[in-house]
């Protein structure tokens, strides 16, 4: 089987599932209340933000070390929430980056954040810089800025590979309070072992839904849930009819060459 | 309706119109034409046509009402969105592609000049960060702050680094810096780069990874309570996956036999059991999870569905 | 005091590890290394390239990683090297990888008789992520053009036949990052040529599903793959050297974690509640 172009079953899944969320949105939209479940890690942020200015000490977001994808949009979005806590209790967020696109964006962003609170000339534009392009001097940079910083709070959104734990750590020495959210499930561990609230897997997509509870979002993560539950379903049925000796077996061959053309 | 409305209502009909014609066009023909190298002459004229195109769209951008900005940036992302979509699941072969003799896929030939072209956007934003960084410290060194020296460090080991690294790649092997003065050596263009990269850059990253066994070893000792059964399993499978991947643990149980059903009690086995089934098994679950709400979040951005102020910002 | 404490006992876990795993350094250990099987499978696949196809060793790791992707790297291109297997060196993801992997390959050539663009050829550094690895595998000729050195790629006699990935007989991707993926779907789920892995251990889990489908033929897991791959091939290189330090680490760890617990256990049992974050007093 090709993976060249799709198939039958990618544009079945793909196509079933993107209907499911783009209903749901729609639904959501229409005025239908949907229920999101209390994440620990994302209330702690409002905490987080007001803990540091009582300290009056500054904050530190990183939105990890990938380029412009969609998870360091989802990232961006978060930090645009956190900056705004922050101009509004009158606090410094520091927000390095590994990529000039990004900096880019998160430079507008947290701009743009301090000015809807009306604190435009409390942003300073250092705050916001590129550090490096590559893994370890970018963690070298970003450990040096906790530390000579002396940062209240630590915000770790994105996608991280294993500096994670070394940027982690070093908010640990200066008694930073930690949150920390990524798709990357190698390094969740890290942050578990290192971090106050860490959000994992899905909570990371759940994010936005949950600081902002737009309808559309919080209709496209019910999608989302329905989405899994399908490819559930499927490795239920996958496991009943592929393993010899299970009652389903004997539609496996058929399965097989309808799903596979093989 | 005022001359400006209609102005602007022309402008958008006659731009994509001819964005309209061009991607025909680039569907019938496809882009290499477009994208085939220029020479002499028609090289220099091609870069000064493009920066004039690009001035004249930027100046027409800004004239333009907030709204028609956000729709062009709107039917701009689900253009630049539905290229990769249409390329996948379209079939490499049909008779919907009527047009062309060999009913072949249009848009997998445009993949790689697709791939140049984002690449070239990417290109215009490499100075702006070093820029940006080099801003910063000049600050910090104009000011005098607290640790400016360390911005002075950051300026020598910039120029060095980037003077150096691009003299070796265009310089001859034996290019000399300077000959033999008193007691200095001579030295050659090559060998600086040798001592910038090979001497300074390879061991200090190297070094900060390797801080990251210390900081294993403090979080390990902070984090890992006992206070749930839960922390009891994960614990104890922590300890057999961290002996099963080194001698000692090989060590512990090297009488058991390596075949048999008794192999299986073996320190490696174990935890390649652990790694392999268990492990797998939840990091299988939480990819589906993320991949899922990936699709989820890319269906919102390129229908223009997402929400939050970053997305909703006046323009 | 409880600020001393801290302050103080993060240090002394530092000291202790160090000391735990200098001393293995220093003192010669004989260690005892069983093979697992991805890394035999990853071997056995390095063998059985034909010598009409290339092996591509995909060097996507920077300085940092190299106490782990280093050694790898060095027991594959030592294993190609004395199997006389055609293999190039390339990278797309961190610039400075084909240039280390180039400094491995012509400290080792000379030891097996090998030469440059005889019997390997470097590709160096390209840049394009997925579209580049899609064109890569269509045309390498057309998306390589020249070798490190700048010479033609078609003009090197080792890429002699070597037109498209059909003539890949095997690709190694060596990287402390995600950059598997895209040869898995772009290649493997195409041509469904053999793909090798070698990583760092924490990406080492996030392999194990596709090793599992059968989408990667091999994995050597940091350095304890390193040092399996330098059993297998034959000689006692710096990682197997360093695994006497790495058992010594992951002792002093796990006694880490016993005397956290006990010291924990101590201070409930005396009334005193734990900390915010749960650090020993």
């Amino acid at each position: 089987m090709s993976l060249e172009h799709a198939n039958f079953l990618h544009i079945a899944i793909v196509g079933i599932i993107s209907v499911i969320i783009l209903y749901t949105i729609l639904s959501a939209r229409g005025g239908k209340q949907l229920f999101i479940r209390r994440i620990p890690g994302l209330a702690a942020i409002d905490e987080a933000v007001g803990r540091a200015t009582e300290m009056g000490r500054p904050m530190l977001f990183s939105t990890g070390l990938s380029s412009v994808d969609i998870y360091t949009l989802q990232a961006l979005a978060i930090a645009q929430h956190v900056a705004r806590l922050a101009a509004r209790y009158g606090n410094r967020l520091i927000v390095p980056v590994v990529d000039p696109v990004v900096f880019a964006i998160a430079e507008q962003l947290v701009r743009e954040a301090y000015a809807s609170e009306g604190k435009a000339e409390a942003f300073h534009s250092e705050d916001v810089r590129f550090l490096s392009g590559e893994q370890f001097p970018y963690a070298a940079g970003v450990m040096g800025l906790i530390n000579r910083e002396q940062v209240a709070s630590t915000f770790f959104f994105g996608y991280f590979y294993a500096e994670s734990l070394l940027l982690a750590e070093s908010g640990q020495e200066v008694g930073a309070i930690q949150i920390a959210g990524t798709p990357a499930t190698t390094q969740i561990p890290f942050f578990l072992a290192s971090c106050d609230y860490t959000i994992i897997g899905d909570e990371y997509w759940a994010a936005s839904a949950y600081l902002t509870r737009e309808p559309t979002l919080l209709g496209s993560l019910v999608g989302q849930d329905i989405g899994k539950a399908l490819l559930l379903l499927m490795v239920v049925i996958g496991t009943a009819t592929a393993v010899p000796g299970m009652p389903l077996h004997f539609v496996y061959g058929w399965l097989a060459r309808w799903l596979f053309g093989g | 309706m005022r001359a400006r409305q209609w102005a602007v209502i022309v402008v958008i009909y006659v731009v994509g119109g001819a964005v309209g014609a061009l991607a025909l066009w680039a569907l019938t023909h496809g882009l290499e034409p477009l994208f085939t190298p220029a020479r002499g002459t028609a090289f220099y004229l091609a870069v000064a046509a493009a920066v004039a195109l690009w001035g004249f769209g930027t100046f027409l951008v800004h004239r333009l009402p907030a709204t028609a900005k956000r729709r062009i940036i709107i039917l701009a992302t689900f253009a630049a969105g539905i290229f990769y979509p249409l390329e996948f699941y379209l079939p490499a072969r049909s008779g919907i592609f009527f047009w062309r003799t060999s009913h072949t896929n249009p848009f997998s030939p445009m993949m790689l000049t697709v791939g140049n072209a984002v690449l070239v956007i990417y290109g215009f934003t490499f100075f702006l960060g070093a820029f940006s960084l080099s801003l910063v410290h000049a600050k910090n060194v104009a000011a005098r702050r607290r640790g400016y020296y360390n911005s002075i460090a950051f300026f020598v080991a910039f120029i060095a680094m980037a003077v150096f690294g691009l003299w070796q790649n265009y310089a001859p092997a034996d290019q000399m810096l300077f000959k033999h003065f008193l007691w200095i050596r001579s030295l050659t263009v090559q060998q600086v780069h040798g001592y910038l990269f090979n001497d300074m850059y390879v061991p200090l990253g190297a070094t900060l990874f390797s801080v990251l066994a210390f900081y294993m070893a403090t979080a390990a000792y902070r984090a890992f309570r006992v206070r749930s059964a839960e922390a009891s399993f994960m614990m104890v499978a922590a300890f057999l996956v961290m002996l099963g991947q080194v001698p000692l643990g090989m060590w512990l149980t090297h009488n058991l036999p390596q075949a048999g059903w008794l192999s299986g009690l073996r320190m490696e086995n174990i935890a390649a059991w652990i790694l392999g089934v268990f492990s797998m098994a939840g990091l299988r679950a939480v990819a589906f999870g993320i991949l899922v709400g990936g699709l989820a979040m890319s269906l919102r951005i390129w229908l223009n569905l997402e929400r939050g102020a970053f997305f909703e910002q006046e323009l | 005091m409880k600020q001393d404490w801290q302050f103080w006992s993060r240090r002394i876990i530092w000291a202790v590890v160090a000391i735990a795993t200098a001393v293995l350094l220093l003192v010669k250990v004989q260690a005892r290394m069983y093979i697992s099987k991805p890394a035999l499978s990853l071997y056995r696949a390095v063998e059985a390239v034909p010598d009409d196809k290339i092996i591509v060793v995909c060097c996507d790791w920077e300085p940092g990683t190299r106490g782990e992707n280093g050694l790898q790297t060095v027991a594959l291109i030592r294993h190609c090297l004395k199997a006389g297997k055609r293999f190039a060196i390339f990278g797309w993801a961190y610039p400075a990888g084909p240039m280390l992997g180039q400094q491995i390959a012509e400290r080792y050539q000379g030891m097996y008789g090998r030469k440059y663009g005889r019997d390997w050829v470097n590709w160096g550094f390209n840049t394009g992520g997925a579209s580049m690895i899609r064109g890569l595998a269509k045309d390498i000729p057309g998306t390589i053009k020249q070798d490190i050195f700048h010479a033609p790629i078609t003009q090197v006699p080792v890429m002699r036949g070597v037109k498209s990935v059909r003539d890949v007989g095997l690709i190694l991707e060596i990287t402390p990052s995600s950059t598997l993926y895209a040869w898995v779907d772009f290649v493997y789920g195409i041509y469904r040529t053999p793909i090798g892995y070698a990583c760092t251990g924490v990406m080492a889990p996030e392999a194990f599903p596709y090793l599992d489908a059968g989408q990667i033929i091999g994995v050597l897991k940091g350095l304890a793959g390193a040092a399996e791959y330098e059993k297998l091939v034959g000689y006692e290189g710096d990682a197997l050297k360093r695994m006497p330090a790495q058992s010594s680490a992951h002792a002093v760890i796990i006694i880490l974690i016993v005397a956290g617990n006990v010291i924990y256990f101590r201070a409930r049992r005396g009334g005193q509640a734990p900390g915010r974050r749960l650090s020993a007093p």
